[in-house]
């Protein structure tokens, strides 16, 4: 009884105990499959290794790290994850931003036009790897050629695939954000947009001078989101052009995730030192960009 | 402006439409007439995909997973929200913290020592575990999304369960859960299409052989339907299907969480 009253507000049914039995089930997956695991990563990539077994009591410093930064892989797979940010931000969200206003302000089928943008969210990203790949290799050229205009290697040409492997991540998420950004829209006061068309103001100056200010900490949400988004791109280099031609086409991910494919089938060497230090990269990058986040919100006192 | 809408109306239909026409017809016919609607409707292709691309099989396990996942996910997290949103204790505000770091983590960065445990302790290859590594990744935000549903709920609907000698378990069961439903049917939608699509995890953990379906249509699309354009396309379009029903029918409980995850925003 004693111990009920150290942790509980008094007269409340619950019990210590029966609150741990509610409370361990999910925390201890989470702990073991889910946090233990990302702090192991930081672990494995100091270590040395002996084939595939860590050698805790061996510290390695930041070799890997050294071997990694060194890798022109690993720059070609942070300069694909900067690319999809430029078409994240400067493709993907003018478009769903577009769209979202159009359906918040003027259109009677909002619900249905909506549903269509959001399909591509909800098909698996291998199918519409697949999709994609199919409609690079077969369906476009054709096109460009009964128009007069010479075909294009999208799949293999330097300087092209880097940029059709990353368009259709930019093209699914467009639906995505005009659901958040609709969400948004829906409550920015109709008087407001009234008041500044009585000023005179057209369909750009209200986007700018109503829409935009309303949702101002939500647009910034999104946009590093979108960034934080980028930094995770794999699906369609991994299934598109499988990182290639000559690995041009590797993200951060595609690469990490082709050195754990290659464990799980040959026989060949893996180096999980290098593994771990490019993941653990992978995860600064994205940590930095969310703390980047929280620290704008907490400035501009959002939330 | 409706111009505008419709063209990206079109530009988001017309890849799957294009890949729909093509699954019914055969691959010479493609090669003339990539565009137009197909002269022969050739079923056959669907046939050939399902039959030589193991589609039975893998949809089998992608289904178990589904199910089991789902459950595992909703269990977890609806018991966990309860003990947070529902009690005062002392370490309510450290538990709470300790799930929401969840939400900072990637999966990309525990796929590797996530890969070395399993195996380690025996558990490669199986459903079961593919299963429990879903519910718990997707973890923190549905504690946090029902825990803020479960804070709405009155308390004197619990006080007069607890009159009534209900326990713990009572009260969480037939008080709070049935109040609870939209909350699980939202999370219920997220995870089902989570699960039946997630790749990268289920390809480190299972064998090609014993795989859920995006690991074997990623398999089988790249190798040997690659050049079979009307069985590829079949394949594909087999596999988008469930997804896109799922979410026609369920799709009002989708807008409202990704509203939610807005808000939240």
């Amino acid at each position: 009884m004693n111990l009920k009253r150290f942790w509980l507000r008094r007269g409340h049914y619950g019990s210590p105990i029966g609150i741990a039995l509610f409370l361990l089930p999910a925390l201890i997956p989470y702990t073991f499959l889910m946090l233990y695991p990302t702090l192991q990563t930081f672990g494995y990539s100091v270590v040395k290794w002996q084939g595939i077994i860590p050698d805790w009591s061996a510290f390695d410093g930041f070799t890997q790290f050294g071997y990694l930064f060194r890798d022109p892989i690993f720059w070609i797979g942070l300069a694909n994850c900067a690319r999809a940010s430029l078409l994240g931000i400067l493709f993907t969200m003018p478009v769903a931003m577009a769209l979202a206003y159009v359906l918040t302000r003027h259109a009677r089928a909002a619900g249905l036009f909506r549903t269509i943008y959001y399909l591509p969210s909800v098909v698996p990203g291998v199918m519409l790897a697949f999709m994609w790949r199919f409609i690079f290799s077969k369906a476009i050229n054709p096109i460009l050629e009964a128009v007069g205009l010479s075909a294009v290697r999208w799949l293999s040409r330097d300087g092209v695939v880097q940029w059709s492997t990353n368009f259709p991540w930019a093209w699914r998420g467009v639906g995505f954000w005009v659901v958040i950004l609709m969400a948004g829209m829906a409550s920015v006061p109709r008087e407001l947009y009234e008041a500044a068309q009585l000023d005179g103001a057209g369909e750009l100056q209200l986007v700018r001078h109503v829409t935009l200010p309303s949702i101002w900490g939500l647009f910034i949400t999104a946009n590093i989101t979108v960034l934080s988004g980028a930094l995770g791109t794999f699906i369609f280099q991994r299934l598109m052009t499988e990182g290639g031609p000559n690995d041009r086409t590797h993200t951060l991910v595609s690469y990490l995730v082709s050195f754990l494919t290659r464990g799980s089938t040959a026989a060949g060497r893996i180096d999980w030192g290098f593994a771990s230090a490019l993941a653990a990269v992978q995860f600064s990058l994205s940590a930095t960009v969310a703390g980047v986040l929280l620290w704008l919100r907490g400035r501009t006192g959002e939330d | 402006m409706y111009l505008f809408l419709v063209a990206w109306a079109v530009i988001t239909l017309y890849p799957f439409l294009f890949v729909l026409l093509t699954s019914f017809k055969a691959p010479v016919e493609f090669l003339d007439n990539p565009f137009g609607l197909p002269k022969i409707w050739r079923f056959k292709n669907y046939v050939i995909a399902y039959v030589q691309g193991s589609v039975a099989t893998y949809t089998l396990n992608s289904v178990f997973v589904v199910i089991v996942s789902t459950a595992m996910a909703m269990f977890l997290s609806a018991t966990s929200a309860f003990a947070v949103s529902r009690f005062r204790f002392r370490l309510r505000g450290v538990i709470w913290a300790y799930i929401l770091i969840g939400f900072l983590v990637n999966n990309y960065v525990l796929l590797m020592p996530l890969m070395i445990l399993i195996r380690r302790i025996g558990i490669y290859d199986s459903l079961w575990a593919l299963s429990l590594v879903y519910a718990t990744l997707a973890l923190p935000f549905n504690v946090f999304f029902f825990a803020a549903y479960m804070e709405t709920i009155p308390r004197e609907l619990e006080e007069a369960a607890v009159m009534d000698g209900a326990n713990m378990w009572k009260v969480f069961w037939s008080v709070i859960m049935p109040i609870s439903k939209p909350a699980v049917v939202t999370l219920t939608t997220f995870h089902v299409l989570y699960a039946w699509g997630e790749y990268v995890i289920a390809l480190l953990l299972l064998e090609f052989a014993h795989s859920t379906l995006p690991v074997g249509v990623a398999t089988v699309a790249a190798g040997k339907m690659a050049q079979n354009y009307g069985a590829y396309s079949a394949l594909l379009v087999m596999t988008s299907i469930p997804a896109i029903l799922f979410f026609v029918a369920l799709q009002r409980y989708v807008v409202k969480g990704v509203t939610a995850g807005a808000l939240k925003m």
